[in-house]
């Protein structure tokens, strides 16, 4: 599995189009929720391997993001689930870039369907390596984003 | 759907629906890729399927195959290219006997040993970092059951 960090980045990009900080929070946090919800399920309720799969389907984003934007404010409910959701979406599509050896790294349609899809760009454990790549991303992003607070104000 | 009424009732159903489909869904995938712990029983109709392996550690290697380590003990994989004993490897295999497997594809996993603790501590770091740097733009109002937003 990629690392949170660089799931974290790559949903700071989108992010830089939504004004309300909370937004971009709720954003980020969609991003992590796949992953928070599989490993609390295969670690903390030492489920199957297969039972968290879910977790990485469209099915299971949209129902986590859902469980997650009721424990926000209600006027910010309805846009916090679509920021939840596109978070959780960016997830999928960064765990598709992995190499699984054709086996498939998401299960986007589960329970309709156990077919498995990957683009297979990089070996899953050396997208840790990118760690650095995703620092400097980051960076730049909050520099531009401070300069443009700047300009704004 | 995203109001407050009935707030309890609407998180319960889709804990409840997560858990299903979870359920549903981990019936599927063990239909299809049998979890390797099923594989120690070998069965005819298992020899149509394929399990992915992560991240398995080479107990020993000879020139017909390798042994892995299993929750249910040590299995052999067959391949003409085993690794060596003591790396990590993630493959594709095919239940061909009683604990034995032949292999489609196999991903030598170097530095595996520090690679996949360093990715879990910098998650899980990350994780608490952002929760500590956006507690500004939520306050915990236990008594209302939500994070009401500051502004």
């Amino acid at each position: 599995m990629p690392d949170l960090f660089t799931h974290f980045v790559t949903a700071r990009v989108p992010g830089l189009f939504v004004r309300d900080r909370r937004l971009v929070a709720l954003l980020a946090i969609g991003t992590f929720l796949p992953d928070i919800a599989a490993k609390g399920i295969y670690w903390i309720l030492q489920a199957g391997e297969h039972f968290p799969l879910a977790s990485h389907s469209v099915l299971g984003v949209l129902l986590l993001s859902y469980l997650a934007c009721l424990f926000v404010d209600e006027p910010l409910r309805r846009q916090g689930f679509a920021l939840l959701s596109l978070g959780g979406l960016i997830h999928l599509l960064v765990d598709m870039t992995k190499d699984n050896l054709g086996a498939g790294a998401v299960y986007p349609f589960l329970p309709f369907s156990p077919t498995s899809y990957e683009f297979g760009w990089i070996d899953p454990e050396n997208v840790v390596l990118l760690v650095p790549l995703d620092a400097a991303l980051l960076g730049a992003i909050l520099l531009y984003e401070r300069s443009r607070d700047r300009v704004r104000q | 759907m995203f109001s407050d009424r009935w707030w309890i009732f609407k998180a319960a159903s889709a804990l409840l629906l997560f858990g299903a489909l979870c359920a549903r869904s981990g019936g599927l995938m063990s239909e299809v890729h049998p979890p390797i712990e099923q594989v120690a029983v070998f069965t005819d109709d298992l020899r149509t399927k394929t399990l992915a392996l992560t991240g398995r550690k080479v107990l020993t290697a000879d020139a017909a195959g390798f042994d892995i380590d299993t929750r249910v003990g040590p299995v052999r994989v067959l391949t003409p290219h085993p690794p060596p004993a003591g790396t990590y490897v993630s493959m594709v295999v095919r239940p061909i006997g009683p604990r034995t497997f032949a292999t489609s594809s196999v991903q030598f996993n170097a530095g595996w040993a520090w690679k996949r603790p360093l990715n879990y501590a910098l998650s899980i770091l990350v994780v608490l970092v952002y929760a500590w740097a956006i507690r500004d733009r939520f306050r915990w109002r236990i008594q209302d059951g939500v994070f009401r937003g500051k502004y």
